[in-house]
């Protein structure tokens, strides 16, 4: 009889430990990969503007002869310059990914740009390759993000939305959603049955501040296997 | 630029010969006009500090290492073996040094000279998707946000035979049909003197790459303002 009581505050306790946890969480995490999407934020299209000659801004880059001019000539345009060069050779050695029989991303889309102040969609920017020989599904959340904090565009931390959002091509068309930016688990993306594999195409929104400085900005997804 | 103007009066005194008159002298000035040209040096040093070397690939079963071609100051920036579909980041991968008397400064252009190129298969991967830049820092990690180098549009060398086999870089260049692109700036100073700046590199290894060795050179092209 105590040992049965024991056992059932055993259970019970159990039950208590795994209440609060997501059903993801008790899967078998297979595989993770990271989508890195590169992200060109160009300035926002002036109303108007006035064209400048054709040789501002032109960087002569001649060799070094310099001189003045008699005066009733028109000057050179530029003044010859020296320029020094170098150079750093770069090597790698690839080998295959061993777990991308299960999950891999296929880049589509190399860079994307958009403009400031401008919301752009870019129609299948990658696409997810997942498979298993069980049930599975894939979830998705904003790496390096957190449950609190500001964070960086266009990603930012939870509470604060997510300016880069999704769509996934299996789905019926209807509204982006806003990628998870809370830490993990994140947020299911799909799932698949047994032995079968997909390949759905990703597409993206991403809603640009006018305030956002142009330059390159960086989005890394990660996405997580699991078997069900 | 620095500009002298030097006036010089001269007299020049009566040393005449022969049937010249006695009392004949003549007075003039002459002026005489020169710019200091501008002067610029670079020095490019690849694997500038100790601890350079990759790091990264987590999730891919494999721990990166540098690679044997790369030697303190020296060699290529070597990733190693590197796994298909992983970020890795490349610490203290170069350091760009500009020298110049040019008050207003300079720019540093870099690109590739070509794309990646792999030995093996003969075929090549796109800089533009492949090799990243950014300031090197602390904070870098294989997801740093970071700049991809362009390959060039000019005529560059392709990046087979650029080290001979003594490991000596052979100093191949890109010849620029006008300039460096606006596009691959990579630092601007408004101040001459000396600058020094140093660059960790990214690459995102795409998943489709075949195994191969693949190698690039990237030209850095500094200009006076």
């Amino acid at each position: 009889m105590k040992k049965l009581g024991l056992l059932a505050f055993a259970l019970l306790a159990l039950a208590v430990m795994f209440s609060g946890r997501t059903a993801s969480a008790l899967e078998e995490i297979v595989a993770y990969k990271e989508a890195t999407l590169t992200i060109q934020v160009i300035a926002a299209s002036p109303v108007a503007y006035l064209r400048a000659p054709a040789t501002d801004g032109r960087l002569q880059v001649a060799g070094i002869s310099s001189y003045d001019v008699p005066m009733g000539i028109l000057p050179p345009t530029t003044i010859a310059q020296s320029q020094a060069q170098g150079n750093i050779p770069v090597k790698f050695k690839t080998k295959p990914d061993p777990t991308a029989t299960y999950l891999h991303i296929v880049p589509i889309a190399t860079s994307l740009t958009a403009a400031a102040g401008q919301t752009t969609t870019f129609a299948c920017a990658y696409e997810v390759y997942a498979y298993y020989t069980t049930a599975y599904s894939v979830t998705d959340w904003s790496y390096g993000t957190a449950s609190s904090g500001s964070g960086y565009f266009p990603l930012f931390n939870n509470p604060q939305t997510s300016d880069l959002s999704w769509q996934l091509t299996t789905t019926t068309p209807g509204e982006y959603t806003a990628f998870a930016n809370a830490g993990t688990p994140g947020q299911t993306s799909f799932t698949g049955t047994a032995g079968q594999h997909q390949t759905p195409c990703v597409n993206l929104s991403l809603t640009v501040p006018l305030a956002t400085a142009p330059g390159y900005y960086t989005a890394v997804v990660q996405y997580n296997l699991y078997s069900l | 630029m620095r500009r002298i103007v030097l006036v010089l009066g001269i007299t020049f005194a009566s040393v005449l010969a022969g049937g010249a008159p006695s009392d004949a002298a003549t007075i003039g000035a002459a002026k005489a006009t020169w710019k200091v040209l501008p002067t610029l040096t670079a020095s490019i040093t690849p694997n500038y500090q100790s601890g350079f070397g990759p790091q990264g690939g987590a999730g891919s079963g494999s721990t990166p290492a540098v690679g044997a071609s790369a030697v303190l100051d020296g060699g290529y920036v070597d990733f190693g073996t590197v796994v298909a579909g992983y970020n890795y980041l490349y610490k203290y991968a170069a350091q760009v040094q500009v020298k110049t008397n040019d008050n207003s400064g300079f720019k540093v252009f870099a690109e590739g000279s070509a794309d990646f190129y792999g030995t093996g298969t003969a075929t090549t991967q796109p800089m533009n998707s492949v090799l990243y830049w950014a300031l090197s820092g602390s904070g870098n990690s294989p997801f740093t946000a970071a700049t991809p180098f362009q390959s060039t549009v000019n005529t560059g060398d392709t990046p087979t035979n650029f080290i001979n086999t003594n490991g000596t870089n052979q100093g191949q260049n890109i010849t620029f049909a006008t300039s460096p692109p606006t596009s691959t700036l990579i630092y601007s100073s408004s101040t001459g003197g000396t600058n020094t700046q140093g660059y960790d590199y990214q690459i995102h290894v795409p998943d489709t790459v075949p195994t191969d060795t693949f190698t690039a050179l990237v030209v850095y092209t500094a200009v006076p303002n």
